[in-house]
């Protein structure tokens, strides 16, 4: 089932000559139960598009669709915090949060119950692996590895289906990698989630069910499973 | 002796001149020599020297000091004396040696105008000190700061240069260079800029001081002594500004040396990220953006310190600085309002307060002026007590014969040129007897007190005080009448009068108070409209006076200066010599002035500087939290919350921080402080805003941006 579609979006930076084209006229669609890959190099444009897909910003010309509801027609805030989640190549946690307020604070957000949120919150840590006696501890007290466990944690959180991930394994030895990449496997085949993930990691190439490569400004399919 | 006397005598330097002395208590000059009592210590002195003539000195000859002339026989053994003492020490020598002082002994210094240029001087270099110490303080923190960042921002090339073999001691010299470099160029334009600001700072410093010597000392007891001015010439040296940019060199260059150990250090970036414990204790994050901002003010440790300890201090200096300027005001009100200003009149020198001739015209002109509210005048005549009226009717004192003419008559005045004074006074404690004193010790008849002596002279007889030693001389008691001959050096005449009041004298002389109105009617004095000639029949040898605001000091010496009477040592159209008691008043007065007139002009300056501080330091703080901004908004927090999350714990901050401040300065000083309270409010106000413009210029930004930006 369709979740997210791309359609002829353009973006560019600068002006005048300087002007430069990162997206052009891309068209791509993302469904439900699958991960994705992105590909391409540094500076082709991966970023972009992934933060028009999170609701960071709106295309300068075409639509990002979610469940066929243009971007810019819905309450960005509302689409950040309900339907997609973003996991991040350096974690973005709250220094001076817990683990355990980390993963809540979606929840927060989302006005849920104290109790339900910590509920949540604890079933969430168990289902990324994250053992118990580092739920109080504060984010720099942990390795990247489960700060990043952390980071997707709290991606789960408001069970929102499209999870989005830029270079989610960058700052990741192969080890902390590879359970991070079979975790995102397992959100997508066994939880149904979308699961887009940009990426130069080649595990999660062979990992993914689609690859999309970038390059020119295009977006183009590469490799269906 | 004078060149004078030398040549009357006929003597000169090397001569030898035989002198006798009286030295025996209760002789006067006149007593010693036709009385016999005196002179009784004679020895040769050798003249050593001649004074130039001077009118008031040239029958005078100066002898030293001798052990072997017995003084203890006399109250005051010394006309004169003269103590020298350092500068600065008049203030504690007065406070130290007044208590000791007899009753009516006056002590005042002559610092020959010492104090004048001090004091502004002092109070100058306070203000400097105080505002050397803040550039100072501040300036260290300029530098740490500029040694934080130029460190901080640049530790991914540092790690990158170390990535690349390069060594710790390459990367030191790295940054040594870098900030040598730029903190080289930032003195150059700093000695640039202060050579031009000195200029002005000095022209400022030469105000505050040559506004001190702005006060008005027409008919001032200040011009008795001699004052200097002051010759500003300040300038910077260059060593000055040499070893002012080799230490700011120093201290950037050791400044980033210290971040840099600090950021390469063992361990360091551990420590520097997570200084507090690894575990606490999770809490619900149910509340929104006030929780998320109680946590973050509870973990903060320094973040959080660093925004409470500055409002604390800032509170503190605020309130301390209106307090401050609002006490010297209160203080000046406060001496303008409870000051009271004397003044007499006295010799062209400036030296006597008696034996003065003083027209009633003038006392007259002192009424009209209508800016006092004491009056007192004494005039002065001699008498010889006669007798006494007891119960059995007038009991002479001795056999007295009255001649009526012929030299007999001649010798009779004579002597009673020689007896103790007869006093006419409305005031007691105007008197050259008891001018100085704070104290008299006197008794009066049921019915009276001093205030007679201003009354009108009742029908019945005149009433008057005599000393304590005269009443028991003569077997007096209070209400005895008594019959006097008293004459004013050309005629004599005889009185009764009636003793009311006694007194402890304070001299050696039997003197008798009688009530002015005995002398003139006192209501003409007042009268406006009573005509000077009638006026000049009257004279008095002792003139003083109490304005009845000090306020209307200005007021009353341009009155005197209209009226066209004289100055000490100034002559004018009227040659009677007004002289004002206000030296310590106006000193006090001028050195109140001139620290209101700094603070004046000074402390706005800080209350500006103070609370654009608590614009900027907000600014910059939330500034370097703009990537966690940039989080909350990319999870979904919206604009509101995102902002409250962070407002919140900069009102928290600084309202404590505020809140603690005012409660510790007004627990030390326990006063109201209005100006105060509204700057402290206005601090908060002021750190609110910059923390609200921070945050709209973070949220207005794109979220994708600042997540991309480096830091």
């Amino acid at each position: 089932m369709e979740i997210l579609k791309v359609s002829d979006v353009c973006y560019s930076y600068g002006r005048g000559p300087e002007r430069k084209n990162v997206l052009n006229n891309v068209n791509a669609s993302f469904e439900q139960g699958k991960l994705y890959a992105v590909i391409g190099k540094s500076g082709s444009g991966k970023s972009t598009l992934f933060s028009l897909m999170a609701g960071l910003d709106i295309p300068q010309s075409g639509q990002i669709l979610f469940e066929g509801t243009p971007t810019e027609k819905l309450n960005l805030d509302v689409y950040r915090r309900e339907c997609v989640a973003q996991v991040f190549q350096d974690f973005c946690l709250f220094p001076l949060l817990t683990v355990l307020e980390n993963i809540m604070y979606p929840m927060e957000l989302c006005n849920v119950a104290k109790d339900k949120a910590k509920q949540d919150a604890i079933e969430l840590a168990k289902l990324v692996s994250l053992p118990e006696s580092l739920l109080d501890r504060y984010p720099g007290r942990i390795s990247g590895g489960e700060q990043q466990r952390v980071a997707i944690a709290r991606a789960l959180a408001m069970d929102r289906r499209l999870i989005i991930a830029d270079e989610p394994t960058g700052n990741l030895d192969s080890e902390n990698s590879s359970i991070i990449i079979s975790l995102l496997l397992k959100l997508a085949h066994e939880h149904n989630k979308c699961v887009i993930i940009a990426t130069h990691d080649l595990s999660v190439m062979e990992s993914a069910d689609v690859i999309y490569k970038i390059a020119d400004g295009k977006l183009s399919l590469m490799q269906p499973k | 002796m004078s060149q004078g006397l030398a040549k009357r005598l006929n003597v000169g330097i090397g001569d030898t001149i035989r002198l006798s002395m009286a030295v025996s208590g209760g002789c006067s000059k006149n007593e010693s020599y036709w009385g016999g009592s005196g002179f009784d210590y004679t020895d040769s002195y050798t003249i050593v020297g001649l004074s130039i003539d001077q009118t008031e000195l040239i029958n005078d000859v100066y002898i030293p000091k001798s052990d072997s002339v017995d003084l203890s026989a006399n109250k005051f053994s010394f006309n004169l004396g003269q103590a020298v003492l350092d500068n600065d020490m008049a203030d504690s020598f007065v406070s130290d040696i007044t208590p000791m002082l007899p009753d009516r002994v006056r002590l005042t210094v002559y610092d020959q105008g010492y104090s004048a240029v001090a004091r502004p001087l002092k109070d100058v270099l306070r203000v400097i000190l105080i505002v050397t110490v803040i550039s100072v303080a501040a300036g260290i923190a300029v530098i740490a700061l500029f040694g934080y960042m130029f460190v901080y921002r640049q530790r991914n090339s540092a790690k990158t240069m170390r990535k690349l073999g390069a060594s710790k001691r390459d990367v030191y010299v790295y940054f040594l260079f870098g900030s040598g470099c730029i903190s080289l160029i930032a003195i150059a334009v700093g000695i640039f800029t202060s050579r031009f600001v000195s200029d002005k700072c000095m022209e400022l410093v030469g105000e505050i001081v040559s506004n001190y010597s702005l006060t008005n000392l027409m008919y001032s007891n200040s011009n008795l002594s001699m004052t200097k001015a002051i010759a500003m010439n300040l300038e910077f040296k260059t060593s000055t500004y040499i070893i002012t940019g080799v230490a700011v060199l120093l201290l950037t260059v050791i400044s980033c040396c210290i971040f840099a150990a600090l950021s390469f250090g063992t361990h360091a970036h551990r420590r520097k990220a997570y200084p507090f414990s690894i575990k606490a204790r999770s809490s619900s994050l149910d509340g929104g953006s006030l929780k998320y901002a109680w946590l973050s003010v509870k973990r903060g440790l320094v973040r959080s310190i660093i925004p409470f300890a500055v409002s604390v201090c800032a509170v503190i200096l605020l309130l301390q600085l209106t307090h401050t300027a609002q006490l010297y005001k209160a203080k000046l009100d406060d001496i303008n309002n409870s000051t009271v200003i004397k003044g007499h009149f006295t010799d062209i020198k400036g030296k006597q307060i008696d034996g003065l001739t003083v027209f009633g015209y003038v006392v007259n002109d002192l009424y009209k002026s209508g800016l006092l509210s004491e009056i007192s005048m004494s005039k002065t005549d001699w008498y010889i007590y006669i007798g006494k009226y007891g119960d059995t009717g007038f009991e002479p004192a001795a056999e007295t014969s009255i001649p009526t003419s012929g030299f007999s008559y001649e010798t009779f005045m004579n002597m009673l040129r020689q007896q103790s004074w007869f006093i006419y006074t409305n005031d007691l404690y105007s008197v050259p007897e008891f001018y100085y004193s704070s104290d008299i010790s006197t008794q009066f008849l049921d019915g009276y007190d001093s205030s007679f002596l201003a009354d009108k002279v009742a029908d019945s007889l005149p009433c008057c005080m005599v000393s304590t030693d005269f009443m028991e001389l003569n077997d007096i008691k209070l209400g005895d009448t008594i019959t006097i001959v008293k004459t004013n050096g050309r005629h004599y005449s005889v009185h009764d009068l009636k003793v009311v009041g006694s007194y402890v004298k304070a001299g050696k002389e039997n003197n008798i108070y009688c009530q002015l109105d005995f002398y003139v009617p006192t209501d003409i004095l007042s009268d406006p409209n009573t005509s000077s000639n009638w006026l000049r029949t009257f004279t008095f040898n002792c003139v003083s006076f109490t304005l009845n605001d000090s306020n209307n000091l200005t007021a009353f010496k341009d009155y005197l200066a209209d009226s066209g009477y004289s100055e000490v040592n100034n002559i004018r159209k009227i040659r009677c010599f007004p002289v004002l008691e206000d030296h310590n008043f106006l000193t006090t007065q001028s050195s109140m002035i001139q620290r209101i007139w700094y603070v004046d002009h000074t402390f706005p300056v800080v209350y500006v500087a103070v609370e654009l501080l608590a614009c900027l330091i907000p600014f910059i703080l939330v500034k370097l939290r703009k990537r966690e901004i940039a989080v909350m908004r990319s999870l979904g927090a919206s604009r509101v919350t995102s902002f409250f999350s962070m407002f919140f714990e900069q009102a928290m901050l600084c309202i404590a921080g505020s809140a603690a401040g005012f409660a510790v300065w007004l627990y030390v000083n326990r006063v109201q402080n209005r100006l105060g309270m509204m700057l402290a409010v206005m601090f908060a106000i002021c750190w609110l805003a910059g923390s609200s413009v921070s945050l709209w210029n973070i949220i207005g930004s794109g979220v994708r941006s600042i997540l991309k930006a480096e830091e």
